[in-house]
């Protein structure tokens, strides 16, 4: 967009001036809009005078009165003086003609009253339907009607020999010439009198008509089928009204009350309507079910009256009718003429106004640098808004009001002056006045729409929302507090709460809804539905906690077991009983992370060992190996020998060292493997003894075994067993004084097996006994012999090992040690 | 002239070693990791391999795992290793026996003596029925005859039945009890380490490392077993 568009769009001074030009096109648009409801009321009804409502309630007031004179006139027994004077009233206005208002009275018999201004009473109506009523000023005479069309006709020789229809409904009003015809039934007769009305037939003379029959017979049997015509033959023949009424049923058949109530009605089964015969059988008259028939019927008086009234549309009279009438025509002429301009007007003027709107619309909220600002009037809020608007349709309402002062008062412009411009005076100061609020209001509208601003502005909206919120606010902070108050409690007492609570649902329950029905109902099984109800959902919540909390015990046993992978799912339990199971998750994630680092410190310590020892015997073995080989080499020197033969005995010793070190160490940082069976003890000791024999024979040492009264089993591991008994009868080897004997002393204590095993020690042992059982403690303190001290240590790991427990006694010289494992389980 | 390989990352070990089979009289190749081994036995295959375990690049495992696949020779572990674990892994490779660092030369020969010997005759002798045989040892029932790597032995009658008897089933243990009773038909009283004394006797004859026994074997608490 150009900088100049941009500008011009934000200019001040162009958007005031198409308000202006706006304003004036809406003002010519709201007259041509005048115009055009002016035009609609004018040709609303065809321009007819008797399609409007005017004339209908013009008519109704009329049939109404004289509706109200049958009534009043059939019980003449009871009229008032007011009734009376009423009824005085009414005849006064026919009497003075001053209506084009036309009525006839029929009464039960079928005799036709027209009234007698003169004499001021009703008199018998037209005999033979061809003599005019010479006392009334009805040019009434004779009359036919049609059926089908509903059309009364009535035959006016007092001016001229034609018939003349006449409506009892609110058709047309016209006047034909009777033509001549024949025709075979009534029906036919009838639709011949229309068209004569209507203009199609040739002239019927008086004559002609005189001399057509009233009815035809129209059964099979009847003596004479009539011919309506020219054939005066037929026609002059009298006709027996017995002989060629054609009735439908019975003649006096109760079927139809029109029968009963009127003995000279016909019917036609040809044309299928009831007729109303005259004595004279000269006219008839159809009773059909759409024609105007004011029908009274008095029981007491067994009279009734049949009514028909009609307009004379020559408006020989000049009243209400005429003058309605004649306006009607005017307006519409004039409105004729008027077409063309409003529609011009109208047109030109929407095609004027709608582009100023839509410039306006454009430059709504724009400023000159072409930002979308509410600047001023524009920051109005909606309510505001709608003041103004109030405001206008206000001011409108004045509009019409100075509008109808302007044409009613000073101005008068008269009835003379045509309608139109009423309608363009108020419709155009209603423009005037409206229109500019209307424009500033959709201005505004739209500058607040395009920057969004329409909710914001608006006191009301914003107000709300404000509300809204705070509501929403204090809600949620309300909610909070209760959830802290509630959640944060200890067991118990979230417990009481809930259960006091419930309990005073359970009140409102039994006291409240319950009540009615467990006392009212007789089915038992609603009343125990009703007592029962509370229960449920306790029963479901204890329900659901039970499983939850075996299902926690069920994963502390899994822990137990040793299973600290599986998972315990706590999404759906209850609150308390879900942290609990948290907690449960996070222990045994911290187990298995112990049980790792566990493992994997023994792996270390393990190949640490086996390292470390590898390391060690290696080189080793290269000494010996060479310390071999030396003393295999010819040498000749003694000392060179001497030499040789304290390497040789120190690399042995070095050797001894490392293994046992090797083992003392592993039985110590419990790398060892401890595979525990059922191992019986006395025949492990016989093993053991029985390895030993030779180097115990050249110790000069004898070993007594004191076997258990039955054999005892342990569970041990039985190399490791072994090593325990190498390394005692090593000592005793080594250390026993010469001679003596060795007592192995197997029993049992308890639940245990006890091994003592008892020797006397070659040489004082100056250590006490616990000292002894240190590493690298030798009760030889000269420490001249072989042993590397770790013997005893060794063996009460090795005990340990095997959850067996390890004593060493020192009594003078007598030396016992004593071990302890545990039995094995007797199985049958 | 027997070839034995030698297969140790120390080089002194193997220096030692050599003169000790040299002057035993084998002619002796040196390897110094398992993938030497692997190649030089496809160069020129020897009798007897003693393998050390713990080597760089490939270890003795798995050098005899390959060695295994084309050959049958004999061959003896040096370890240092002597946890029971590792034993048992090293038999199931296909070692034929262990020796445990440090070592007796002298029982480092023994034994290179009796599997060179088993090696070299087995082939030539004719399956006979009522011959036991576990490892070396020969048990000949009719002629009462016992060898170890053909060599005979001198066992009392006491100590040949002992033998018979383990064997007959070789990894079946038995009682002290249950080898009185079958060997002295007398029911035991459980007074006396006869057998303990008879079975290491037999034990220092059959077995070249009597504390080590390879085939008679203590199962402590229970009972005695020929190893399979």
């Amino acid at each position: 967009m150009s900088e100049r568009t941009t500008r011009l769009r934000g200019s001040f001074w162009l958007r005031a001036a198409a308000f202006v030009l706006a304003w004036i096109s809406g003002v010519t648009l709201c007259m041509g809009a005048g115009g055009l409801f002016y035009l609609a009321d004018s040709f609303r009804y065809n321009g007819a005078f008797l399609d409007s409502p005017t004339y209908y309630s013009m008519r109704h007031d009329m049939d109404s009165l004289l509706e109200e004179y049958l009534f009043l006139s059939s019980h003449s027994g009871a009229l008032t003086p007011a009734g009376r004077e009423r009824l005085g009233q009414l005849m006064d206005r026919f009497r003075r003609q001053e209506t084009n208002y036309r009525f006839l009275i029929l009464d039960e018999r079928g005799e036709r009253y027209l009234y007698n201004a003169g004499e001021e009473e009703w008199e018998a109506g037209i005999e033979n339907g061809q003599e005019t009523a010479s006392s009334s000023d009805w040019q009434v005479s004779a009359y036919g009607i049609s059926a089908q069309r509903n059309i009364g006709y009535y035959l006016d020789l007092s001016r001229t020999e034609d018939w003349t229809a006449c409506l009892g409904s609110s058709q047309d009003f016209a006047r034909t010439e009777f033509a001549s015809g024949y025709c075979y039934n009534i029906g036919d007769y009838l639709d011949m009198l229309e068209e004569a009305a209507l203009g199609e037939l040739e002239g019927l003379d008086r004559e002609t008509a005189a001399g057509m029959p009233a009815v035809m017979d129209t059964s099979e049997n009847s003596p004479a089928t009539q011919q309506v015509g020219r054939e005066s033959d037929s026609v002059e023949e009298p006709v027996d009204e017995t002989e060629t009424i054609v009735v439908d049923g019975a003649v006096g058949e109760e079927t139809d009350w029109l029968l009963t109530l009127f003995p000279q009605v016909h019917y036609d089964s040809i044309t299928q309507q009831y007729y109303l015969l005259d004595e004279e059988r000269e006219s008839y008259e159809a009773l059909g079910d759409n024609h105007f028939v004011y029908y009274r019927f008095d029981p007491d008086r067994e009279e009734s009256y049949h009514l028909w009234s009609w307009l004379d549309t020559d408006f020989p009279v000049e009243d209400q009718f005429a003058s309605n009438a004649r306006y009607y025509a005017v307006r519409q002429a004039e409105a004729r003429e008027w077409i063309q301009p409003v529609i011009i007007c109208a047109l030109s003027s929407l095609a004027v106004f709608l582009p100023l709107l839509a410039l306006l619309t454009w430059g709504a909220g724009w400023n000159r640098k072409g930002e979308l600002a509410l600047r001023g009037l524009n920051r109005m809020g909606l309510e505001l808004l709608c003041l103004v608007l109030l405001v206008g349709v206000g001011l409108l309402l004045l509009g019409v009001q100075l509008a109808d002062w302007l044409y009613d008062g000073p101005f008068f412009l008269g009835s003379q002056a045509p309608a139109i411009y009423e309608y363009l005076l108020f419709f155009g100061i209603a423009g005037l006045v409206c229109v500019p609020f209307c424009l500033m209001a959709w201005t505004v509208l739209t500058a607040q729409i395009k920057t969004r601003q329409l909710l914001k502005r608006s006191f009301c909206i914003r107000l709300c929302l404000r509300a809204w919120k705070g509501i929403t606010g204090l809600l949620s902070r309300l909610l909070a507090v209760l959830k802290e108050l509630v959640q944060n409690r200890p067991l118990y007492q979230k417990v009481l709460l809930w259960s006091a609570g419930y309990m005073v649902l359970m009140l409102f329950w039994y006291l409240g809804i319950a009540r009615d029905i467990v006392l009212n109902s007789w089915n038992p099984l609603v009343r125990s539905f009703m007592v029962l109800l509370p229960a449920v959902p306790v029963v479901l919540l204890l329900c659901k906690w039970a499983m939850d909390y075996n299902r926690m015990r069920r994963q502390v046993q899994r822990l137990i077991e040793g299973d600290f992978d599986t998972k315990l799912e706590t999404g759906r339990m209850l609150p308390d009983l879900r942290s609990h199971g948290e907690d449960l998750n996070n222990l045994s994630a911290g187990l298995s992370r112990a049980v790792e680092e566990r493992v994997k410190s023994q792996r270390f310590k393990t190949e640490l060992i086996t390292n470390v020892s590898h390391d060690l015997k290696t080189p080793l073995t290269s000494i010996i190996n060479y310390v071999d080989l030396l003393k295999k080499a010819d040498i000749a020197d003694e000392t060179v020998r001497g030499y040789i033969e304290v390497l040789d005995r120190k690399s042995q010793r070095l050797k001894t060292l490392t293994e046992d070190l090797l083992e003392a160490s592993k039985a110590a940082s419990g790398t060892i493997g401890v595979q525990l069976e059922a191992l019986d003890v006395t025949e492990l000791c016989e093993q053991a003894v029985g390895e030993y024999d030779e180097r115990l024979k050249q110790a000069a040492l004898s070993v007594h075994i004191k076997r258990p009264e039955q054999p005892l089993k342990v569970m041990a591991d039985g190399r490791h067993l072994w090593r325990i008994l190498d390394n005692l009868l090593a000592n005793c080897t080594k250390y026993a004084m010469a001679g003596t004997r060795v007592y192995l002393d197997i029993s049992r204590k308890g639940k245990m097996a006890v091994l003592e095993m008892k020797n006397i020690s070659a040489e004082a042992l100056n250590v006490p006994a616990d000292e002894l059982m240190k590493r690298f403690v030798r009760g030889d303190s000269a420490r001249s012999t072989e042993g590397s001290g770790l013997g005893l240590s060794i063996a009460r790991n090795l005990t340990n090992a095997q959850k067996g427990e390890f004593g060493l006694v020192v009594d003078g010289d007598l030396f016992k040690a004593v071990i302890s494992l545990p039995l094995a389980e007797e199985r049958e | 002239m027997n070839r034995i390989m030698i297969v140790d990352d120390d080089r002194d070990i193997l220096a030692a070693l050599e003169i000790y089979l040299t002057t035993s009289g084998y002619q002796v190749i040196r390897a110094e990791n398992g993938r030497e081994a692997v190649r030089r036995m496809e160069e020129e295959p020897a009798d007897l391999i003693l393998m050390d375990v713990m080597m760089p690049q490939m270890d003795g495992i798995a050098a005899t795992r390959i060695i295994r696949e084309k050959s049958n020779v004999p061959i003896l572990f040096l370890t240092a290793k002597s946890e029971d674990v590792d034993l048992i892994h090293g038999l199931n490779v296909g070692a034929d026996d262990y020796i445990t660092k440090p070592f007796k030369p002298m029982e480092v020969l023994a034994r290179i003596r009796s599997h060179l010997r088993r090696f070299t005759q087995l082939g030539g002798q004719p399956r006979r029925d009522n011959v036991l045989t576990v490892g070396p040892v020969q048990l000949e029932d009719e002629s009462k005859r016992v060898t170890v790597d053909g060599e005979p032995v001198n066992l009392t009658p006491l100590e040949y039945n002992i033998l018979r008897l383990l064997m007959s089933r070789p990894g079946q243990v038995y009682s002290s009890a249950q080898i009185y009773e079958q060997v002295w038909n007398d029911p035991f009283l459980g007074s006396e380490n006869t057998v303990a004394v008879h079975i290491r006797h037999l034990r220092e004859k059959i077995e070249i490392d009597p504390a080590h026994p390879r085939y008679l074997k203590v199962v402590w608490g229970l009972g005695y077993k020929m190893e399979q």
